[in-house]
């Protein structure tokens, strides 16, 4: 790849850098799984860069680029578990002890996100960053129909998660 | 739960301002370093097979008297075809690793990345297989052209004990083999297979 190539990318991404960043956040949970991941998204959109023909927008390619690595490819340590079980009980406690202010809502709203697998984790992060169904479908490679049914799935899994 | 969820949208559209800001100063180094992936460690695992059954192969061939016995009692025929067979079953599974390799360099979507990534461990998997069939096979026709075209090789009386001997150390061979191959594969696919089949329950 030539020096131009590199610049154009490496350009690309520090212009569109918050979407991996987001991804990061909501796959890891803390400073040092953050780096680690985005270093393994900026490799591999680095090495499909080749393959992006334009066709699509940088941005609409780093989401499933993105979302592709912390799907399949990065590797997680078992802290990560760990972290997620305990931060998810410490809320659902504290939930009962306090009214359910916004502030508090929210927390319990993140941590029952983070409770989700991976795939699931992928369909929340697109809406949330208010994707419709159709840009959805197409960056995860499933049908629109098949979209909105996991979706609706996933709302039922978080409410249940919210009120066990 | 709509509520809660639109309420989470929008503190998730928020953020943008508390998130870090790197430079294409901080971006270029990260070009340069060497990935962490799964798929990357199951290729360098793949290679490793490779790479150690070739040598096995010549190892066998150059090391083993009792082998080079056989294969002179074979004959060159014999010889010249099971190694043009195991070469030319060697370079199409070269071949194919390869394919598969870049197959999964230039996947951008979680679905055909799965596809591909399960392709290539059945891809190790025939190969696996195949080398323990050949091995089996090979070693069987050697014995019986031995038997046949020049009985005073190995003394009959000794006959079971060496068959049996034979068979418990291959035996013993394939089973650690399949063992580490399940522990190593085992390990790194766990993850992946979860996730193939969340995707797959998504498609259905």
């Amino acid at each position: 790849m030539d020096k131009n190539q590199e610049e154009q990318f490496v350009a690309l991404l520090e212009e569109n850098q918050n979407i991996v960043h987001k991804i990061c956040r909501l796959y890891t949970n803390n400073q040092d799984q953050h780096n680690d991941l985005f270093q393994e998204i900026t490799i591999q959109l680095w090495r499909a860069f080749p393959k992006f023909r334009g066709d699509a927008k940088f941005s609409t390619w780093m989401y499933r680029v993105g979302l592709n690595t912390a799907i399949t490819l990065y590797r997680k340590s078992k802290r990560r578990v760990q972290t997620q079980d305990f931060e998810g009980v410490s809320y659902r406690i504290s939930s009962e002890d306090y009214d359910d202010t916004v502030e508090e809502q929210l927390k319990l709203m993140y941590s029952a996100v983070k409770e989700l697998n991976d795939i699931e984790k992928a369909l929340v992060f697109l809406y949330l960053e208010d994707k419709n169904y159709r840009e959805i479908s197409e960056t995860l490679g499933i049908t629109e129909v098949n979209a909105r049914v996991k979706m609706n799935r996933v709302k039922g899994k978080l409410k249940k998660i919210l009120n066990p | 739960m709509v509520d809660e969820l639109e309420l989470l949208k929008k503190d998730w559209q928020k953020q943008e301002a508390t998130l870090p800001k790197l430079t294409k100063a901080d971006i270029y180094p990260m070009l340069l370093k060497k990935s962490s992936s799964v798929v990357k460690w199951i290729l360098i695992v793949s290679v490793i097979e490779f790479a150690f059954w070739i040598l096995l192969t010549f190892g066998i061939k150059l090391d083993g008297e009792g082998a080079s016995n056989v294969e002179s009692a074979i004959g060159s025929t014999v010889e010249i075809i099971s190694t043009v067979i195991h070469l030319t079953a060697l370079l199409f599974f070269v071949g194919w690793f390869y394919k598969n390799y870049k197959k999964i360099e230039s996947t951008d979507s979680p679905k055909d990345l799965m596809y591909n990534i399960l392709k290539t461990r059945k891809t190790v998997k025939y190969y696996i297989w195949f080398n323990i069939a050949f091995l089996v096979v090979g070693s069987i026709a050697a014995f019986t052209i031995v038997e046949i075209n020049s009985p005073d090789t190995i003394v009959v009386d000794n006959l079971l004990i060496a068959a049996l001997a034979f068979i418990a150390i291959v035996g013993i061979f394939i089973g650690l083999l399949l063992l580490f191959y399940r522990l190593i594969y085992g390990i790194l696919l766990r993850r992946l297979k979860t996730n193939y089949d969340e995707l797959k329950k998504m498609d259905y």
